[in-house]
């Protein structure tokens, strides 16, 4: 079973009096459920246009992006969020993508939270929008503080908050949906180095407790190793997948301590391999902006 | 360092010494946190000024026609509060020229906070309404007074009219740009949290609005105090700015210039309230 299905993606944007850029060309996945993927590349490779079709916020200039239904059984395929602008496909238990759903959690880089409702508030905002009952609610958030472990600060307003905080609120918020696909875009961009660590270790825990099917995009390389059960290597122009590993450090990561698994001769390896495989795209777009200069 | 005493704490809040953090720093100017409150300076100037009045009066050296002595203020303010002026309090001269502006805030916020809203969020109203709101916006609403009197005469609907319009547009814009402001990433969280359009705009684009709608209303009460004033000099019997004309009327200078400080002090006042107010109903500004 497919938990998502990304099939023959392309993606063109046409600028105006400029040419038109293939932000995704032809791009294919399949995601099996509970699996724990992370996407890197360098800037302009599409990563975030690939989350943001998976999401429902763009819509693909070719290819479809098919859902999974777990609750489904036989041939009616149950869809939950904003079904109404959601095409089905016949025989089975699965859907297109057209728009955001409540069953993809987002999680962002900082600056998503709602400044103006307390931490406990941002965390009930799905279950609420769902019109679960305010006792069910209140079970959901106090289990989820507990979870990212920020029990005694349900009242505080978010902007009080540290930057790691924050982020632990918005991996709650998104969780507190109990969304089947959770989809991460840079969620620990912002952070220090020190507290991004922290965090990575506390999304392999909450994959871990949870076996969600997550798609995490990052810059970082270690961090894209580290938290990837299995990592896509996208290039830029026209933005693809340049290679795909299946890595051990995430399993790894639930029981030995980060630093050591960072410090193991291959993941060091693994590092400096996808490093210069970065380091050589970078090269060949400068040298194609030397070309057109 | 330390073998240096601690400036008193009264010291450092009249802005005559420098507080603990401020004395360690060696690059002070152009270093705007660095500038002291100088609250001391500003006793100074108030005092200076009152004393220079007193005896600028007391000496004669000013017709009373030009400028009242203190003393003779001091007298008519008391006369004022107890006898009122021309048969109307003078709490009521105050209070009809604050609810002239509270009334014309409050229905411009009506009207303009939706339309503002229509605007950022719907191609249509945009359409519609910018180019109206462009042309109008730079018009000074005293420009329109003329116009007002011609339609509406000089009763109170008109003055309120007057004052709903000065801030409209500044509430319409202000609503737009709170509309404008608001982070997409925010509002793909909720639609991914599965909230609908209705909820989107009531629970992340209108609560994202309120400081630049909150600003708005101050600018607007800023704005409609000022045009208040000026309607009444123009036409009306009650409120404070007519007080003021009919006292030069009478060359009563020493009420024209009690009516200023009112005004000066009651724009002062209103400020400071919604400064307070804000901290309290928007905490969070400035700070997603």
């Amino acid at each position: 079973m497919k938990a998502l299905s990304i099939q023959d993606i392309s993606m063109v944007f046409t600028v105006p009096g400029g040419d038109p850029v293939r932000a995704l060309d032809h791009v294919s996945l399949d995601l099996q459920p509970g699996e724990l993927m992370s996407v890197l590349g360098p800037s302009g490779c599409g990563k975030t246009t690939l989350l943001n079709i998976i999401a429902g916020f763009l819509s693909p200039t070719a290819g479809q992006v098919v859902l999974q239904d777990p609750q489904a059984n036989g041939g009616a395929s149950v869809v939950t969020g904003p079904g109404a602008d959601r095409g089905m496909i016949a025989d089975t238990d699965a859907s297109v993508v057209t728009g955001p759903g409540a069953e993809r959690g987002m999680v962002f880089q900082q600056g998503a939270l709602f400044e103006w409702l307390t931490v406990e508030k941002n965390i009930a905002f799905g279950p609420k929008m769902a019109g679960k009952s305010s006792a069910d609610i209140k079970v959901t958030v106090e289990h989820l503080l507990e979870t990212v472990g920020l029990q005694d600060f349900g009242k505080k307003p978010v902007y009080q908050l540290s930057g790691g905080m924050q982020q632990r609120v918005a991996l709650a918020r998104c969780l507190a949906n109990d969304p089947e696909v959770i989809l991460m875009d840079e969620p620990l961009g912002a952070l220090d180095a020190l507290t991004r660590e922290k965090m990575q270790g506390l999304v392999l825990q909450l994959w871990d407790e949870t076996r969600k099917t997550i798609i995490l995009i990052t810059h970082s390389v270690e961090e894209a190793l580290f938290l990837g059960e299995r990592l896509i290597v996208m290039a830029p122009r026209p933005g693809r997948i340049e290679r795909e590993y299946r890595l051990p450090f995430a399993k790894r990561g639930l029981n030995e301590s980060p630093r050591e698994i960072k410090a193991s001769p291959d993941f060091i390896e693994k590092r400096e391999e996808i490093l210069s495989m970065i380091w050589e795209m970078e090269e060949e777009i400068m040298g194609q902006a030397g070309d057109a200069a | 360092m330390s073998s240096q005493q601690q400036p008193s704490g009264w010291m450092v809040w009249l802005g005559l010494a420098d507080n603990s953090f401020t004395r360690q720093k060696t690059v002070k100017f152009g270093d705007a946190s660095a500038v002291n409150s100088g609250r001391g300076y500003g006793v100074i100037s108030v005092l200076a000024f009152i004393i220079l009045w007193w005896v600028a009066t007391a000496a004669e050296w000013i017709n009373p026609i030009y400028w009242p002595g203190l003393d003779a203020v001091f007298d008519r303010v008391g006369k004022l509060a107890n006898e009122g002026f021309r048969n109307i309090a003078l709490w009521d001269h105050i209070w009809i020229s604050v609810y002239r502006v509270l009334s014309g805030v409050v229905y411009g916020a009506l009207i303009g906070i939706p339309l503002g809203f229509a605007m950022g969020l719907w191609s249509v109203a945009k359409g519609i309404f910018d180019p109206i709101v462009e042309f109008i916006r730079p018009i000074p609403p005293l420009a329109l007074i003329p116009l007002i009197i011609l339609w509406f005469g000089i009763d109170e609907f008109a003055k309120i009219f007057l004052l709903a319009l000065a801030s409209l547009f500044i509430m319409i814009i202000a609503a737009r740009a709170g509309v404008n402001s608001v982070r997409v990433s925010k509002v793909h969280a909720a639609y991914s949290l599965g909230a609908s359009k209705l909820q989107v705009l009531l629970r992340v684009i209108l609560p994202n609005a309120l400081p630049e709608i909150f600003t708005g209303l101050r600018t607007a009460m800023g704005v409609c105090w000022g045009t208040v004033v000026a309607a009444e000099l123009v036409a009306a019997d009650r409120g404070i700015g007519s007080m003021i004309m009919i006292a030069k009327n009478f060359l009563n200078t020493d009420i024209v210039v009690i009516g200023i400080v009112i005004i000066g002090l009651i724009g002062f006042a209103i400020e400071i309230l919604m400064r307070m107010l804000e901290r309290k109903l928007i905490p969070w500004r400035g700070k997603g």
